[in-house]
C-alpha cells in the first residue's frame, strides 16, 4: 500500500530526487524536514548505506543520539568499511550516558566477523553454492571418466575445503545477521528487569546505544543479553531492532 | 462637443490601458535567402510597438552589397482595445562578391533601451544561380523536364566532418500550389547520428528556374556516432493539392469546383545524403580524452571560501561553448589529502543560436576540508577536440584558495547533544561527519536467496547428478567384474531376444527352428539366473531346478508343455498348425514373466 502511494503521480518524485532534496534541507540546517524526507524513502523499503547514515546525521542534530546510533549502526551494516560511518558512529558513542564493564572481546567472534564483514548474505551464499556445485561436478567427472590420480584427488579435497569455508561462513552470517536480532536502547534511560514486567527486580538502568542480542520476547518485553553477558527483560518502546 | 469629449476620453483610455507595457520589437527578414551574383535580395526590418514615432532602427553593416532603400510602410492594428503600429524598412542588396554572409541584428534605441533583431544568413552563389544545383535538380520533373508543383529538397552545409562534429541538414518542402492540407512530413533515417532540432522552421519564398515558390524550411543539427561514408536517408512528405488533371474547361460554372475540390494526394521524397566521417587524429590524441568535440570553455566558482572544518564547500563547474554540449563528460576530481569530495548534481542547458548547437553542462561538487588552513582547491581540466582549429585543447579551471578555519566555540558547544561530565571527548573530532550527497544504490530490500527454491534447485540438481554417476558407475564395475552377476542381469534381456526370434521364426513355418529357440531362450534364462552352462542340461534338471526355486504348478506344467512340443516338432515329421504355434509362444512370454519373479540360487 505504501509503496503504491509512493509511486502513485501525486508524488511525482523519484527516489534519488527525494534524496537529494533531503540532502537540501540538510544543507539548509533544516534537519526535520531532511529527516522527513529520508525516512519517506525508508517507510518505502528503500534503503542503502547513504540513506541512514544521513539519518543518523538528522537524528544526531535533533538531539536524538539514541536514534543517531541506531543508524549508523544499520549504515554500517551494509557498508562495514566506510571511514565516515565508523566516524560518526563512534563520534556519538562519546555521548552514551552508560558504559558496560566487563565486556569480553571474544577472538574467534572477531575473527569471523572480519572474514564476513566484507560480504553481504547473498554474495557468500552465491559463493558458497557456486564453489558447491563445481565441486559436485567435478567429483561426478572424475567417477564417471575413473580418474583417479592423486593429482585429482587433491584438488577434490581442496576445493571441498572451500566449500566447507564458505558453507561456514554463510551459516555464520545468517546466524548473526538474521536469526539472531541484534538492537540498541534508544531512549535516553531504559530499565532492564529480571522479568517481563515492571512488577520484577530492576537489574540495571541502560542508556542510549547500548546494543545488545534478544534471546527471547514476552508481550511487550524483550529478553537481551548486552556486551558483558548480563541479562535481563527490557520494555520494546524503549529500543530499536537493528 | 460632448462626443468629442468622449472619444478623446475612450481613446486616451485605450491607449493608457496599454500604457507601462515594455512592447518594443523588432525583427529582420531576408527574402530569397540565396541569390546569384547578378541577383539581388530584398531585407525588410520590421519594428512593432504601440508607440508611434519610433526612431528609424539602425541597420546591420551591408558593405558587401550595394543598398538601395526601397521605402517604408506603417501599418495600425487595434486588436483587444490594443493599438499596435509595424513600421517596415525595406532594403535591396545587390551583392559585390559570392559568399554566405551572416547579417549581426538590426537595433533601436528608445527611452533609454536598446532593442535587437534576430539574425539572418543570405547566401551568393555565382552569377545566373539563385538556386543551389540540387534544388533546382529536385525541382524538375526527369520525365517531362516541367517544374513540379511540390518537392522535398535536402542539403547538407558540410561535405565533410569529425566524429561528433555538428553538420546540418535541411529539408525543404517546397510547393507552387495551393495546399489543400498541412504536410504530413516523415523525417530522414539517422540512426548513425545524434541530433537536435533546430527551431523555428521558417518560411518564405524562392523563385526557381522563373516559378515562385512557398517553402517550408527544417534544419536539423546532426553529430556522427562514427567515422566512415555515412548515409542520412530520403525525407518524405505527403500533401493534398488541386487536382488539375482535367484541364482547361469552357464550362463558365468551373470555377466554382475549386470550392469543392478534394485534391490529389501527392508524396514527395527529398534524395539521400552522403557525408564523409572522419575519424578523430590519433596523433596527439590526450591519454584521457572522452570524446568531446566542440569548442569550449570551463569555470569553477565556490559558494564561500571561508568556512570551518568539516563544514562544506559547493563548488560549481560551468561548461560552456559550442558543440554536442550532451556529451560532455564529468570532470574527473579526485579526493585529496585536504578535502573529501562528494558529487552534488549535475545539470545541463542546450543552446540553439544560429543554428549552432552547444550550451551549458554544470556540475557541483561538494568539498569538505579535512583539517584547517589555507587549502587550495585544484582546476579542473578537460579536454576536447576543437573542428575548427583542427587539434586537441586542454582547458583547466583556475583553482580556488580556501580558508578552513578550526572551531573557534568551547569544544562542543554547537553540539545539539549534552556531553557526559568527566569524559573527555576525542579532541580530533569537534563534530560529527557531513552527510553523504551520493545516494549510493538506493534500492528496494533484497530477499535473502538462501532459501528460495531457486537457490535450493541449483544446489539439488548438481548433488542428483552425482549420485546417479556414482549407481551408474558401480553398476559397471559390478557389471565388468561379476560374471554371474552380469548373466544374471542380463538373462530377461537374452530371453526376450531368443523370443523375438523365435516370433519371426513361428511366421516362417518351421516349427522344428521355432521351438529349438524356445526351448534355448528357458534353459538360456535359468542357466544365465545360476550362472552355469545352459549346454547339457536335462528338460527334468529344468524342471527341477525351477521346482526348486518355489515356481507354482502351473508355471510347471507349462514349461513342461512346452519342452514336450519342442521334443515333438524337432523329433515328428508331422506338421504343427500356426495355432499351436502361436500358443506355445504366448506360453513361453508367461512362463518368461513368472520365472522373472523367482530368486533362483
Amino acid at each position: 500500500m505504501l509503496i503504491s502511494l509512493f509511486a502513485a503521480p501525486t508524488f511525482g518524485i523519484s527516489a534519488d530526487s527525494l534524496f537529494s532534496r533531503a540532502n537540501s534541507h540538510y544543507q539548509n540546517k533544516d534537519y526535520g524536514k531532511a529527516l522527513d524526507d529520508y525516512l519517506k524513502l525508508e517507510d518505502n523499503g528503500f534503503e542503502s548505506a547513504p540513506l541512514y547514515f544521513n539519518i543518523g546525521n538528522c537524528y544526531f542534530k535533533e538531539g536524538k543520539p539514541g536514534y543517531a546510533i541506531l543508524y549508523y549502526l544499520r549504515a554500517q551494516r551494509l557498508d562495514p568499511f566506510d571511514e565516515d560511518i565508523e566516524t560518526n558512529l563512534q563520534f556519538a558513542r562519546q555521548f552514551m550516558p552508560t558504559r558496560l564493564e566487563g565486556v569480553q572481546i571474544n577472538p574467534v567472534s572477531t575473527f569471523m566477523e572480519t572474514l564476513v564483514e566484507p560480504f553481504s548474505l547473498n554474495g557468500l551464499a552465491w559463493i558458497a553454492s557456486v564453489l558447491f556445485i563445481l565441486f559436485l561436478l567435478l567429483w561426478s567427472a572424475k567417477i564417471y571418466f575413473g580418474i583417479d590420480n592423486t593429482g585429482s584427488k587433491i584438488g577434490l579435497y581442496i576445493l571441498l575445503s572451500f566449500v566447507v569455508v564458505s558453507s561456514a561462513l554463510t551459516t555464520y552470517k545468517y546466524r548473526t545477521d538474521y536469526l539472531i536480532d541484534k538492537g540498541v536502547i534508544v531512549a535516553d534511560e531504559a530499565r532492564i528487569y529480571s522479568g517481563p514486567g515492571e512488577g520484577n527486580d530492576i537489574e540495571f538502568v541502560g542508556g542510549f546505544g547500548l546494543e545488545f542480542e534478544v534471546e527471547n520476547e514476552s508481550g511487550e518485553y524483550y529478553l537481551v543479553t548486552f556486551e558483558n553477558k548480563r541479562k535481563g527483560w527490557i520494555n520494546k518502546e524503549y529500543v530499536e531492532i537493528i | 462637443m460632448i462626443r468629442k469629449l468622449i472619444f478623446i476620453f475612450i481613446f486616451s483610455f485605450v491607449w493608457s490601458s496599454s500604457f507601462g507595457q515594455d512592447e518594443v520589437s523588432i525583427d529582420m527578414f531576408i527574402s530569397p535567402d540565396t541569390i546569384g551574383l547578378d541577383g539581388q535580395a530584398m531585407l525588410a526590418i520590421v519594428v512593432k510597438s504601440e508607440h508611434q514615432n519610433l526612431p528609424t532602427p539602425h541597420i546591420p553593416n551591408l558593405s558587401m552589397f550595394d543598398v538601395t532603400p526601397a521605402g517604408t510602410s506603417t501599418n495600425i492594428s487595434i486588436v483587444n482595445g490594443a493599438v499596435e503600429s509595424s513600421q517596415a524598412y525595406n532594403y535591396i542588396l545587390v551583392p559585390k562578391r559570392q559568399g554566405t554572409y551572416n547579417f549581426k541584428p538590426a537595433s533601436l534605441v528608445y527611452n533609454r533601451k536598446r532593442y535587437e533583431s534576430n539574425e539572418v544568413m543570405l547566401t551568393v552563389l555565382k552569377a545566373g544561380q539563385s538556386t543551389p544545383k540540387s534544388i533546382e535538380k529536385a525541382a524538375t520533373d526527369d520525365r517531362t523536364g516541367e517544374n513540379r508543383d511540390v518537392f522535398l529538397a535536402a542539403q547538407l552545409d558540410k561535405e565533410r566532418v569529425y566524429v561528433n562534429q555538428q553538420v546540418t541538414l535541411t529539408i525543404k518542402f517546397h510547393h507552387a500550389v495551393r495546399l489543400l492540407s498541412q504536410p504530413d512530413y516523415t523525417p530522414p533515417q539517422i540512426s548513425d547520428f545524434w541530433s537536435e532540432t533546430l527551431e523555428p522552421q521558417r518560411s518564405y519564398t524562392e523563385t526557381i528556374s522563373g516559378r515562385r515558390y512557398n517553402v517550408i524550411e527544417l534544419n536539423t543539427a546532426l553529430f556522427p556516432t562514427r567515422s566512415g561514408k555515412l548515409t542520412i536517408g530520403g525525407a518524405m512528405a505527403s500533401v493534398q493539392v488541386p487536382d488539375q488533371s482535367g484541364g482547361r474547361s469552357r464550362d463558365p460554372f468551373r470555377m466554382f469546383d475549386s470550392f469543392f475540390d478534394r485534391g490529389v494526394t501527392r508524396t514527395v521524397r527529398s534524395q539521400p545524403l552522403t557525408l564523409e566521417v572522419l575519424p578523430l587524429p590519433a596523433e596527439k590524441k590526450p591519454e584521457d580524452f572522452s570524446g568531446t568535440v566542440g569548442n569550449f570553455t570551463i569555470s569553477a566558482v565556490a559558494d564561500k571560501t571561508t568556512v570551518e572544518v568539516n563544514q562544506p564547500i559547493t563548488v560549481t563547474y560551468k561548461i560552456n561553448g559550442t558543440g554536442n554540449i550532451k556529451t560532455v563528460a564529468e570532470p574527473n576530481i579526485e579526493e585529496s589529502n585536504d578535502f573529501r569530495v562528494y558529487r552534488a548534481s549535475s545539470d545541463e542547458k542546450v543552446s540553439k543560436i544560429q543554428g549552432v548547437v552547444g550550451g551549458t553542462k554544470i556540475f557541483e561538487e561538494t568539498y569538505i576540508p579535512k583539517r584547517a588552513g589555507k587549502l587550495v582547491i585544484p582546476g579542473v581540466e578537460l579536454n576536447f577536440f576543437d573542428p575548427a582549429a583542427r587539434r586537441y585543447k586542454r582547458i583547466a579551471s583556475e583553482p580556488i584558495t580556501i580558508t578552513a578555519k578550526p572551531s573557534e566555540l568551547g569544544a562542543y558547544a554547537d553540539l545539539p547533544v549534552p556531553n557526559v561530565a568527566g569524559r573527555v571527548i576525542d579532541p580530533n573530532s569537534k563534530d560529527i561527519r557531513y552527510i553523504k550527497t551520493d545516494p549510493g544504490d538506493l534500492e528496494k530490500e533484497q530477499p535473502l536467496i538462501l532459501l528460495t527454491p531457486l537457490y535450493l534447485a541449483l544446489n539439488g540438481v548438481p548433488l542428483l547428478l552425482l549420485a546417479a554417476v556414482w549407481v551408474t558407475r558401480k553398476r559397471q564395475e559390478k557389471l565388468a567384474s561379476d560374471i554371474g552377476y552380469a548373466r544374471s542381469r542380463a538373462a530377461k534381456k537374452m530371453a526376450r531376444k531368443r523370443l523375438a526370434k523365435a516370433r519371426k521364426m513361428a511366421k516362417s513355418a518351421k516349427p522344428g527352428e521355432f521351438y529349438a529357440e524356445i526351448r534355448m531362450a528357458m534353459f538360456s534364462y535359468i542357466a544365465d539366473k545360476l550362472n552355469i552352462s545352459p549346454h547339457g542340461m536335462t528338460g527334468e534338471q529344468l524342471i527341477d531346478i525351477v521346482s526348486d526355486s518355489g515356481a507354482d504348478e502351473t508355471t510347471i506344467e507349462s514349461i513342461r508343455s512346452l519342452l514336450r512340443n519342442a521334443d515333438f516338432a524337432q523329433y515328428s515329421s508331422a506338421n504343427i498348425d500356426a495355432a499351436k504355434i502361436q500358443d506355445s509362444l504366448d506360453k513361453a512370454e508367461e512362463v518368461l514373466v513368472k520365472l522373472e519373479g523367482i530368486k533362483f540360487g
